[in-house]
């Protein structure tokens, strides 16, 4: 494995993260995971995943005081973005996988 | 306090000791600062759309999942942020990584002690909240202790409900109240504006908001003034209907529905955290209407009729005894001057706190349950004690090992807590987990008869108990062993590093935790069994009246027909709708049902009493001429039923029940005599008993019946706007509903049917409570016997192993296979024998909490108790039976050789 291995739930988050766009906040790319996904996703395991991919330089954030929702009880909003080593990783990673099913329609199938 | 979000600032707040939990366990910066603010937002969406109770649990959800990601799951990753908090306790991380690497290692071990512990506490942490949220939490009103009700004695000694003229005057000559107000149970049909629906309401007088401290989310209570005559009628919304039918419309204040055929304008929205009171009287929890008491259907001028439930705030200081005496002195004034209409002496004015009322026999159902989870819990302790002690007795060699190398006894003492407390913990966490699970499930399944189930909740107090649980268990499953295998303590466990795990006194102390084990179960076994035994008896009562292929309906009138004369045709029109329904037999009208919702009672005065004797409080109903005979009820010999031609004009008349015969007429013939029901309105006519009818069960199959009266419907001046049909059927029951819907529709489309039931259906409905107390009850059992076996199979299979070799010698000096089942049979046998013999007198002793539940039943019932020991002992041998078999099988050779 190289330092810039994925495991599938890293990949989903950032792709989800990508999705979003501009609006890539925290409670929106969870949705976005639950919705395109289907995955429910632990409060936990999302954090703990942001907190992860950000020591690893793949995604960074900024925080945004003064939020505009008055339900956060004026606590900051962080939004995400993906690094260029998040976007390099992520190429890499479907490059490969793209390699291992070259051929493999007949095999596995579509849906 | 529940659990669900708090308003401040007029905002929605999550639980603030879970959001307090999780500020500290997240880093202190920008980032923890981010997920806080994520998850009061994900909250308040939440609690906008649904239910701020579901929100709050979420809330609490998360917060605990992400308190023990950043306590424990944290650094492996190498994230750099998070506090890692175990990381900085030192020597404990070290005891806690080896104590964990230890118990993983054999997941077997591990596997069985935590769900045990967490089937233990699961059910004492349910039970504890439904005990602590039932019994012990204050009612949730500002200074609920001084909040009680008044009212009068009923024949059973009961507090029932007054006449509205004597709630008024009491409200006017009383001094021991801050407020009084009277409240009436009445249902009201919205129609006009969507489907047509009947809602269960209350009219209450404008003082009920007072006593009660009622919060409002929009709008206001009603005023006085609107609770008097001629003013407009307003009405007050439940929040949870708002949310439902309305979908919290703000708009809502101030429109006009429909309700019993007249506007009432909308004024206010009860806070959804406003509980109604349950405790006043039959179905008063579950109302959502609230209007003035000045506009229910009732006559308020009315001195002989007793519907009128009162509750009052007392003042500073009084005490319920000092304001009954004052009620009672004005009472017996107020008799004096009005004469013989209103009940007097035997007339007992009871003034008692709501909460006792609410609670009231929910703690005889409550403890005993309480105390079969706690000795389910013990049983469950004893278990894993009985596991640990074993496994330390195989570890004799690693211990050896440990303190040759230099370990101290301390430290090898608290490497055991250490373990323990990996076991607690992990246990309890199981624990909470189907402790929620069983809350929840107690709220759905309990019967009704448990109060206050919806203020139910697992919160930081039940945590607070669940962790104090936890708390003692490492010291009771790490210390206990230890001091107990050895002279000294520690070093006992090393004792003796021979290479066969365990010895004599380790044997006799695991002997001995399957007599108190055995002993357990049998107490909860004992309580299930009764339980069922009641519940066996309870069905198999005979009702007494035809209850097979009888569907009831209970309808009620439109508010265009106001005059009984009018109501009656209306009804005998649906009547005869439902009577050319292909296979209905006989239609029979009632103003109440047995086993139904609705019964009445009024002052009853019979002939040849003294002329200064006082009026009987007695239940009456009316009832058609094809009423009884639907129900299969005949007249004894020497009287008759109604009949079509017992009509207005003619001579007035009634049936009794034998009850009713037995009570004023002992060993008398009744037929002929005459009574009078003051209750019907004043001049109420002289009837004439025509017929008495045997007794049948009225309310619940376990209650002796009570005297009654039945009324022909065309002799009532007054007839009650709800009615219930019964109708027989001769092609069953099942298929009937939409055509009886389909009938009374074809008369009046508006109508509202409250709900389309069988008779039998409703006998099944008031044996709920027995069966679930049996069934939940008779759970517990079979989890005390699983633990009970599996406590017992294990010590007999160690045992087994530990002796080996011995067995194997015994069978060489000839010993047969046989011998040594019998032998080890024999002893497992004598142990669990030595259990059911102290478990009998211990369920001796508290046999007495079981009383109330039981039915026909005594608590101390041979056959069950014999059912129950050959139960526990069959178990006993069998889980004994299979180690044996295993030992018999041991080659001697082999045996020999492997010492």
């Amino acid at each position: 494995m190289t330092a810039t291995h994925l495991g599938e739930f890293e990949q989903m988050l950032m792709l989800a993260v990508l999705q979003c766009g501009d609006e890539a906040y925290a409670i929106d790319v969870r949705r976005e995971l639950e919705e395109r996904a289907g995955r429910v996703v632990s409060r936990g395991a999302l954090y703990r995943t942001f907190d992860r991919l950000g020591a690893k330089g793949m995604l960074d954030w900024e925080i945004e005081d003064g939020s505009p929702i008055p339900e956060r009880g004026g606590h900051p909003m962080r939004r995400f973005r993906v690094t260029q080593a998040g976007l390099e990783a992520l190429r890499q990673s479907r490059e490969a996988l793209e390699r291992l099913w070259e051929n493999l329609d007949g095999v596995v199938g579509r849906t | 306090m529940s659990g669900a979000g708090r308003r401040r600032n007029g905002g929605v707040e999550p639980p603030s000791w879970a959001e307090r939990l999780l500020a500290r366990v997240l880093p202190d910066d920008a980032t923890g600062r981010s997920i806080l603010g994520d998850l009061r937002q994900e909250y308040a969406e939440q609690a906008v759309s649904g239910s701020e109770r579901l929100a709050a649990r979420a809330y609490v959800r998360r917060s605990l999942g992400l308190v023990v990601r950043y306590l424990f799951v944290g650094r492996r990753h190498g994230g750099g942020r998070g506090s890692g908090l175990i990381f900085g306790l030192g020597p404990f991380a070290t005891d806690l990584r080896i104590a964990v690497r230890t118990l993983v290692r054999r997941p077997l071990f591990l596997i069985v002690s935590v769900v045990t512990i967490g089937i233990g506490v699961g059910a004492v942490t349910a039970i504890f909240s439904i005990v602590d949220g039932v019994l012990w939490r204050p009612l949730p009103y500002r200074s609920a202790d001084r909040i009680v009700r008044v009212g009068g004695t009923f024949p059973d000694g009961s507090l029932g409900p007054v006449s509205p003229a004597m709630y008024f005057d009491w409200r006017a000559g009383t001094d021991s109240f801050d407020g009084l107000a009277g409240v009436y149970r009445q249902q009201l049909d919205l129609a006009g504006t969507g489907e047509p629906e009947r809602f269960d309401a209350i009219g209450a007088s404008a003082g009920f908001a007072d006593v009660f401290g009622v919060e409002l989310a929009l709008g206001r209570w009603f005023s006085a003034a609107e609770d008097g005559p001629g003013a407009s009628p307003v009405v007050v919304l439940d929040h949870g209907l708002w949310q439902r039918r309305w979908g919290g419309d703000p708009g809502v204040v101030g429109s006009t529905l429909t309700l019993n055929g007249q506007p009432y304008t909308v004024i206010g929205v009860l806070s959804s955290k406003f509980v109604p009171p349950e405790g006043l009287g039959r179905g008063l929890g579950e109302a959502v209407l609230w209007f003035p008491l000045a506009r229910i259907d009732r006559d308020l001028r009315d001195r002989g009729n007793y519907f009128i439930r009162v509750v009052g705030r007392l003042k500073e200081g009084v005490s319920p005894a000092e304001a009954r005496s004052e009620v009672t002195a004005l009472t017996t004034a107020l008799v004096e001057s009005y004469g013989s209409d209103e009940p007097g002496e035997e007339f007992g004015v009871q003034v008692d706190a709501l909460r006792d009322a609410t609670v009231g026999s929910a703690s005889a159902t409550l403890i005993p349950l309480f105390g079969a989870v706690a000795l389910l819990l013990l049983i469950a302790c004893v278990n894993v004690l009985n596991l640990v002690i074993a496994r330390n007795a195989d570890r004799a060699r690693e211990f050896g090992v440990r303190l040759a190398l230099g370990a101290g006894r301390v430290a090898l003492l608290r490497l055991l807590v250490t373990e323990s407390l990996v076991l607690s913990v992990v246990g309890c966490g199981i624990g909470i987990l189907l402790a929620r699970a069983g809350v929840d499930l107690f709220t759905l399944y309990s019967t009704g008869d448990i109060p206050r189930t919806t203020e139910l909740v697992v919160d930081g107090r039940v945590l607070l108990f669940a962790l104090a649980l936890s708390a003692g268990l490492p010291f009771l499953l790490g210390l206990l062993p230890a001091l107990g295998l050895g002279k000294d303590g520690v070093a006992g466990l090393a004792g003796a590093v021979r290479g066969v795990g365990g010895n004599g006194a380790t044997a006799r102390t695991r002997t001995a935790l399957v007599v108190i084990e055995t002993a357990l179960a049998l107490v909860i076994l004992m309580g299930a069994g009764l339980l069922l035994a009641s519940f066996a008896r309870l069905v198999r009562v005979d009702p007494g009246f035809r209850a097979e292929d009888v569907a009831v309906v209970h309808v009620g009138a439109t508010a265009r027909y106001d005059e009984a004369v009018s109501r009656l045709a209306y009804f005998n029109e649906m009547k005869a709708a439902i009577g050319s329904i292909p296979g209905v037999g006989a239609v029979g009208l009632s103003s109440a049902l047995p086993f139904g919702d609705t019964g009445m009672g009024g002052s009853i005065q019979l002939e040849g009493w003294a002329d200064d004797a006082l009026p009987r409080f007695e239940r009456w109903q009316l009832v058609d001429e094809d009423f009884l005979p639907v129900l299969g009820v005949e007249a004894l010999p020497g009287g008759r039923l109604f009949e079509a031609g017992d009509l207005v004009g003619g001579p007035s008349v009634v049936v009794i029940n034998e009850a009713f015969a037995r009570r004023y007429w002992p060993g008398e013939d009744a037929v002929g005599r005459r009574l009078q029901i003051i209750s019907t309105g004043p001049e109420a006519p002289w009837r004439t008993v025509i017929g008495v009818v045997r007794d049948f069960k009225q309310q619940r199959l376990s209650a002796a019946t009570q005297p009654e009266v039945y009324v022909p419907f065309t002799q009532s001046r007054v007839v009650f706007s709800e009615v219930d049909l019964a109708v027989s059927s001769t092609n069953g029951t099942a298929v009937l509903a939409p055509a009886l819907r389909e009938a009374v529709w074809r008369v009046d489309p508006d109508q509202p049917i409250a709900w389309i039931s069988t008779l039998e259906a409703r006998i099944g409905q008031s044996t709920r409570r027995a069966r679930f107390y049996a069934v939940l009850l008779s759970a517990f059992g079979i989890v005390a016997l699983t633990l009970a076996v599996v406590g017992i199979y294990g010590t007999v299979s160690w045992n087994v192993g530990r002796r080996t070799s011995e067995l194997g010698i015994r069978m060489v000096l000839g010993a047969s296979s046989r011998s040594i089942v019998r032998t080890i049979v024999g002893r497992t046998a004598g142990a669990v024998g030595a259990g059911i013999l102290i478990g009998a007198v211990a369920a001796r002793a508290v046999s007495g909490l079981l009383d109330s539940l039981l039915f026909d039943v005594g608590p101390t019932d041979p056959a069950t108790f014999a059912a129950v020991a050959g139960a526990l002992l069959g178990a006993g041998v069998l889980a004994a039976w299979l180690p044996a078999l295993r030992a018999a099988r041991i080659d001697p050779a082999a045996s020999m050789r492997s010492d």
